[in-house]
């Protein structure tokens, strides 16, 4: 069984922590009622790329949604306490329903908040994952053939 | 395809958890390929044939549709 590339067990613990302490900070951020103020650059802007790419120079809201995404990745990519074959195909599994998941909402959300005007933005969103999984499944296919000649 | 484990188990007399500790995967994996819910690689079917002393046939059996 490859798990080599999966986090040991202990790290869905340090992803659950990091998702509890920050998941309350994210929504009361949101809510405008909570802020660091230590994450708020009060430095003038300029001109410049990055200076034109700060969001009015609150980092608040970044620092807390990464944190979340950091946690649901050590929580998702950690292993559980008996890694088996079943594991592997629930997680192949949920992979799955997860990418069309998403492809499916990604498609609704910019129909119904756009309409068919942003049919470009709406093709460039399928398009990303589409492009990824043909050429991946492809590339494993033809390599598989390649290598078993 | 079905499969005779729950009668070896019961033969042997040992429980799902005993199974699983034995060939090193989890009791939920013994419980869904017992009810047919997921079909093991040859390399889990081969252990548990080792493990109750039987030829993988004898405890994996191909159905029609298969």
């Amino acid at each position: 069984m490859i798990t080599h590339y999966l986090f040991p067990h202990t790290y869905k613990k340090f992803g659950l922590l990091l998702i509890v302490l920050c998941t309350p900070l994210l929504i009361l951020n949101w809510l405008e009622v909570f802020e660091f103020s230590f994450l708020i650059d009060t430095s003038p802007m300029n001109n410049s790329i990055s200076g034109i790419v700060k969001n009015n120079g609150d980092y608040n809201l970044e620092v807390f949604l990464s944190t979340v995404l950091i946690g649901l990745t050590l929580i998702s990519f950690s292993k559980f306490r008996i890694e088996d074959e079943l594991t592997n195909y629930l997680r192949s599994k949920a992979l799955f329903y997860a990418f069309t998941i998403e492809l499916l909402c990604v498609l609704f959300s910019i129909w119904s908040f756009h309409g068919i005007n942003f049919a470009l933005v709406m093709c460039y969103f399928t398009l990303v994952p589409i492009i990824l999984y043909t050429l991946l499944l492809h590339f494993f296919y033809y390599y598989n053939q390649f290598k078993n000649k | 395809m079905k499969n005779t484990l729950k009668i070896q188990r019961a033969i042997h007399s040992i429980t799902q958890e005993e199974l699983a500790n034995s060939i090193g995967v989890s009791r939920q994996s013994i419980n869904a390929i017992e009810s047919g819910k997921f079909v093991p690689s040859t390399i889990l079917a081969l252990k548990f044939a080792r493990y109750f002393n039987i030829s993988v046939e004898a405890l994996f059996i191909l159905e029609k549709r298969d």
